[in-house]
């Protein structure tokens, strides 16, 4: 920035220019004083500037003189007889500042000051710390050499007063803090940290004095201070551990501890003991934990601990919890001792940390780290007994019996509250709550690893009691904890003796008999429940049709329309085979339900799909052709009102009551009064659609068949071939009148996709000429979508069942999807199109090369140069597509030899364009993250083409290359090591330094 | 007043970097600060702090912010442990979403674990 601010000549000057730095301005202003300012600092005259300044009144001033001699001596080598001269001026101006009243930003900055000093000229004042409270003590710079071992440096230190005792406490804390920050590993610094270690024994004195006074007095600021210039020194012997400096700072630890009970010295004493307990466990010896534990079983922890019970969550109150934890977790393998009687009462109250009042995270703070505590101890439990086996487990002795309390307390503490209660807390304690509930579903789900069937009994017997005594709060929490176990479960039945309890319980009964029973929270969850355990139902058709009519029952329910539709399709989707003679009753039930005008749409793409997936269980062809027949005519009634609506006048309303209205509207965003029948007629073919999508999938076989099944190629029907116009004149309907809304054609295009992973003719498996047709048809928005649709059709036809549909269907696509990217004013003008269309190319390159090369020269000319235009420009994801399409082409192979001639002719011709291109982009100007990307055609490049280095050769060492950072000879090494290397997995690292040394070590920050 | 003296990873920087089209988070990071040095806004010092604080950031908000968890089942190819990383190939691994969501199959899958504390981290 040029600045226009003359550098002040005289002392005023700068005293106001400062004093301006300070004040509300510009922030243009403030640069240029910054600039003025600095640019005084770094000049010859800057040593005397900054003592005029410290010589003159006011902090800011002061504070600006300190901050001008940390600048010097980080910019400027002095003597050492300087040097000392600057110390003993820096001491002599912190002895003043303490007794003329300068305020605490100054002395700080004086003592960084010093600190400065240190790391530069340690060696000329190797006791800093010692000779520091000398001269404080003085009231004057005492001459270094006056300094011994001998001298009585208790005495003086308590006699400091709290300012003085004050500065030197902040000198040492910068002194471990700023020398933490110094390479520990470097030679260079070796002897720094040595004499640093040298100051140990001074900073403990300084520090004991002030933790264990002498007198009664204590000094609540000096002891503050101290713990705070302790945490300093705990965080440097961490960083750089010496056995001496531990030893040293291990002997304040107890008193450290005893400053817990004091109450203004509690918050700072045990945030700092848990975060070292946390950090630094090895810190604390024998002694240390012996102590620690005779803390927690004092009369003042345990009144501390009862208040956390009984809901006090104040800060001090839940950092004793965290206190509690932070110990637990530093005496997680003695709590697994179950001869460590001490260890076994501190996991006792540990596991009581969970019986806080109040509902978790809304009020119970200390709740999910007690949890988290507790999700490690079983992990660690597991780890040991992992090779026991886990049939004779001891559950009712410690530590396992605490487990399984902490178990009964967990599901006890996620009962919903009474909806007032929940609805009265924000979204973060709802939030919050949820987030408790999951935690406790890890932890169960910890736990079954050592349990097993226990856990699961222990829900089912809790299930059960909740419905004999109508607690719906623990039949809701209990089902959520069984049906987060459903995740461990293994193939198998091992378990289903227990779940029948649940299943052949008087459960769904109670749950049909409506909300007046059973809350809907507790419906929802039990709901829930039967999805979970989808596989029981599969083992137990028995319990199958009384389980699909609670939830076909629920389904109309708006507040459980979405679990119970979620369970349908989970349970249609595993017992298709089991229910396949019941088609007709699913059809029915469907049809019923759209008679309900509160159906949900998301809840009735859910059913359909589900009656879809037995469709696609049923025997023969006939039999599904017929089905889905059936549904389709149930779906072609929106669609026939979709066009009755679009068929009317523009401005046409319709009434608001309207049954149609309510199809098209989900009930929370019906309308209130009459609304344009366009805007219904999209949103009704937006729900036709989406029910069609859910068919499609619902039909998908569940499992690969094998693809190459020729057999399958004759199995197109009469009566499938009238499907497929059925659904198609859907399609093509819907797309011609609402093509320009996106929802509808994602939802065309996932209705296409659904049939292109099928390997047997099915009613979504379309021939690929109707694919083809509404692909390449008109279309008025989401143009790239359907791109990426016919990439996706393109892969597809590789398959048996298309493959020799395969050279017309691409012949067709090819130059549809190169007209539009013609049409584009640039390759980056749609990122999109050029992404999803460079791919398409991509993938027939790959898979039909003849069918690209037999394009006409000007078509092929245009989508290599757009390739490389690409490859060129900075869009990042057609960039990557643009790679992975060279790559493609560089490697492109055909066994026609005409073709084969062809790709080599291309080569040839884009060889040193492509090698001109990836070296620009390396050279410095793509992205670092794209670089993993442009490796892979350089890779392949340099494996199949004896032309490669020639051709990069000549890219690097043309006039447009964008570095002049790298010479001849590094470039030539560069293609050396690309060559030696042959395309192999270190090309990459190769080119990242390559870009790294052209961009400049400006860039070097980041690996 | 934590004591900060845990290390973080830095391999979120380039998380999913591999991946076909998927920029990570990181990488989309890094290619910030470059351009941010390039436009002479920042000086690389302040880009290596930003990355500092992101290694911490984003491995806290993983551990504790990100509540949606997946299981998986496939065959166990290869493992090994080396220098506190381990590393487990997958084949025919179908991961399953939470609450029953969809099911997404892999062929290969590679899992590398670190322990969440990095040596060093604790003396």
């Amino acid at each position: 920035m040029e600045n226009n601010l003359p550098i002040p000549t005289t002392l005023p000057g700068v005293e106001h220019l400062i004093n301006e730095l300070y004040k509300p301005n510009p922030p243009e202003t403030i640069s240029q004083i910054q600039e003025a300012l600095q640019r005084l600092q770094k000049s010859p005259q800057g040593w005397q500037l900054a003592q005029s300044l410290l010589a003159r009144p006011g902090d800011n001033i002061k504070f600006f003189g300190a901050l001008t001699i940390i600048v010097k001596l980080n910019t400027e080598r002095l003597s050492d007889d300087d040097a000392l001269s600057v110390l003993q001026n820096l001491i002599t101006w912190l002895v003043q500042s303490l007794s003329d009243g300068s305020g605490p930003i100054v002395i700080r900055k004086l003592c960084s000051a010093l600190v400065t000093y240190y790391i530069h000229y340690s060696h000329t004042w190797t006791k800093c710390l010692r000779h520091l409270i000398y001269s404080l003590g003085r009231d004057a710079a005492v001459p270094i050499e006056e300094i011994g071992d001998a001298l009585p440096l208790d005495q003086v230190i308590s006699e400091l007063s709290t300012q003085k005792f004050l500065a030197a406490s902040w000198f040492a804390a910068t002194l471990a803090e700023e020398t933490e920050k110094v390479d520990t590993k470097s030679t260079k610094y070796i002897s720094l940290h040595e004499r640093v270690l040298d100051n140990a024994n001074d900073v403990a004195a300084l520090m004991a004095s002030a933790l264990v006074p002498l007198d009664e007095a204590s000094n609540i600021p000096s002891q503050r201070e101290a713990i705070n210039c302790l945490q300093a020194w705990f965080l440097y012997a961490q960083r750089t551990p010496k056995q001496p400096l531990i030893q040293i700072l291990q002997a304040l630890v107890q008193p450290l501890v005893n400053c817990l009970l004091v109450e203004d010295l509690y918050e700072t004493t045990v945030e700092l003991l848990t975060d070292t307990l946390s950090n630094w466990q090895q810190f604390f010896t024998r002694q240390h934990i012996n102590s620690l534990y005779a803390l927690f079983e004092s009369e003042w922890a345990q009144q501390r601990y009862q208040d956390l019970l009984k809901g006090d969550f104040d800060f001090d109150a839940v950092q004793f919890g965290l206190f509690m934890l932070a110990f637990g977790d530093a005496q997680m393998v003695e709590m697994m001792d179950t001869t460590d009687t001490r260890a076994q009462a501190f996991l006792a109250g540990l596991a009581g940390l969970l019986t806080a009042r109040g509902h978790p995270a809304a009020e119970d703070k200390i709740f999910v780290p007690a949890l988290e505590l507790w999700s490690a101890f079983v992990e660690n439990l597991v780890d040991t007994l992992y090779s026991e086996s886990t049939n004779n487990l001891p559950w009712d002795k410690p530590p396992l019996s605490q487990v399984m309390q902490v178990v009964s307390h967990s599901w006890q503490k996620i009962q919903y509250p009474s909806p007032e209660v929940y609805n009265s807390w924000d979204s973060t304690d709802k939030a919050g709550f949820g987030d408790a509930r999951k935690d406790v579903a890890d932890f169960l789900q910890a736990v079954y690893t050592i349990s097993g069937l226990p856990l699961i009994s222990f829900f089912v017997n809790l299930i059960l009691r909740a419905l004999s005594n109508s607690a719906w709060a623990e039949l809701e929490a209990a089902s959520f904890c069984l049906g987060a176990l459903s995740d461990c479960f293994s193939e198998g039945n091992s378990y289903d003796d227990a779940l029948t309890k649940v299943f052949g319980s008087s459960l769904f009964d109670l749950l049909r008999q409506g909300q007046n029973i059973i809350p809907v929270r507790s419906r929802q969850t039990c709901l829930y429940l039967i999805e979970r355990y989808s596989e029981y139902f599969v083992r137990h058709a028995e319990y199958l049709p009384a389980a699909l009519n609670l939830l076909f029952s629920a389904v109309a329910d708006r507040h459980l329309a979405l679990p119970s539709s979620k369970s349908i399709f989970t349970l249609c989707s595993s017992c298709r085979k089991l229910l396949t003679s019941e088609i007709d009753a699913f059809l029915e039930q469907y049809s019923a339900l759209r008679n309900n005008q509160d159906l949900d749409s998301l809840a009735e793409e859910r059913v359909i799909g589900a009656i879809a997936a037995i469709i696609q269980s049923l025997p023969s062809e006939e039999h599904k052709s017929n089905a889905v027949r059936r549904l389709l005519a149930m779906v072609g009634v929106d669609v026939s009102a979709c066009l009755q609506f679009k068929s009317t006048h523009g401005n046409t309303l319709v009434d608001q009551n309207d049954p149609m209205v309510f199809r098209a509207f989900d009930i929370s965003q019906r309308p209130t009064s009459p609304i344009l029948a366009h805007e219904v007629a999209s949103l009704l073919a937006i729900r036709a659609l989406r029910c069609l999508c859910s068919v499609a999938k619902g039909l998908q076989a569940p499992v690969d068949l094998d693809s190459d099944d020729e057999s399958t190629l004759a199995g197109s029907s009469r009566d499938l071939e009238q499907v497929h116009a059925d659904i198609t004149e859907i399609l093509v309907q819907l797309k011609d009148l609402f093509s320009n809304n996106a929802e509808v054609v994602d939802a065309i295009c996932t209705i296409l996709r659904a049939g292109f992973s099928e390997s047997d003719p099915g009613p979504f498996v379309f021939p690929s000429q109707t694919v083809t047709e509404l692909i390449i048809s008109n279309w008025q928005s989401r143009i790239a979508t359907v791109v990426n649709t016919a990439s996706a059709f393109a892969s597809s036809l590789n398959a048996g069942r298309f493959k020799q549909h395969a050279v017309p269907t691409l012949g067709a696509l090819l130059p549809w999807v190169f007209n539009l990217l013609h049409q584009l004013p640039d390759p980056e003008a749609d990122p999109e199109l050029s992404q999803y269309g460079i791919e398409f190319a991509q993938r027939v390159l790959s898979r039909r090369p003849e069918v690209l090369i037999s394009q006409t020269p000007n078509v092929l000319e245009f989508l290599f140069t757009f390739a490389m235009k690409l490859l060129n420009g900075n869009e990042p994801l057609p960039k990557a597509a643009a790679a992975e399409f060279w790559t493609t082409f560089v490697t492109a192979k055909s066994d026609d030899p005409n073709v084969q001639s062809t790709l080599n002719d291309a080569m040839l011709h884009f060889g040193p364009q492509l090698s001109q291109s990836l070296m620009q982009n390396i050279g410095g100007r793509a992205s670092r993250s794209d670089l993993d990307k442009l490796s892979d055609p350089l890779k392949k490049l340099i494996f199949q083409h004896v032309h490669a280095s020639k051709w990069l050769e000549a890219a690097l060492n043309d006039p447009n290359f964008p570095s002049d950072k790298v010479s001849s000879e590094d470039k030539a090494l560069f293609v050396k090591k690309l060559v030696s290397l042959r395309g192999g997995r270190a090309t990459n690292q190769v080119v990242r330094d390559f870009w790294l040394a052209c961009r400049g070590s400006n860039y070097a920050y980041a690996s | 007043m934590a004591t900060g003296a845990q290390n973080f990873y830095e391999l979120y920087r380039r998380s999913s970097a591999s991946c076909s089209l998927a920029r990570s988070i990181g990488g989309a990071l890094t290619d910030t600060l470059d351009d941010l040095i390039t436009q002479d806004n920042i000086d690389p010092q302040l880009a290596m702090k930003v990355l500092a604080n992101f290694d911490r950031a984003i491995a806290e908000v993983l551990q504790d912010k990100v509540r949606s968890r997946l299981s998986f089942k496939g065959s166990l190819d290869t493992y090994r442990f080396c220098d506190e990383v381990w590393t487990f190939q997958l084949k025919n691994v179908a991961f399953k979403m939470e609450n029953g969501g969809q099911l997404v199959n892999a062929e290969r899958v590679k899992i590398v674990s670190c322990t969440a504390k990095p040596t060093g981290a604790t003396a």
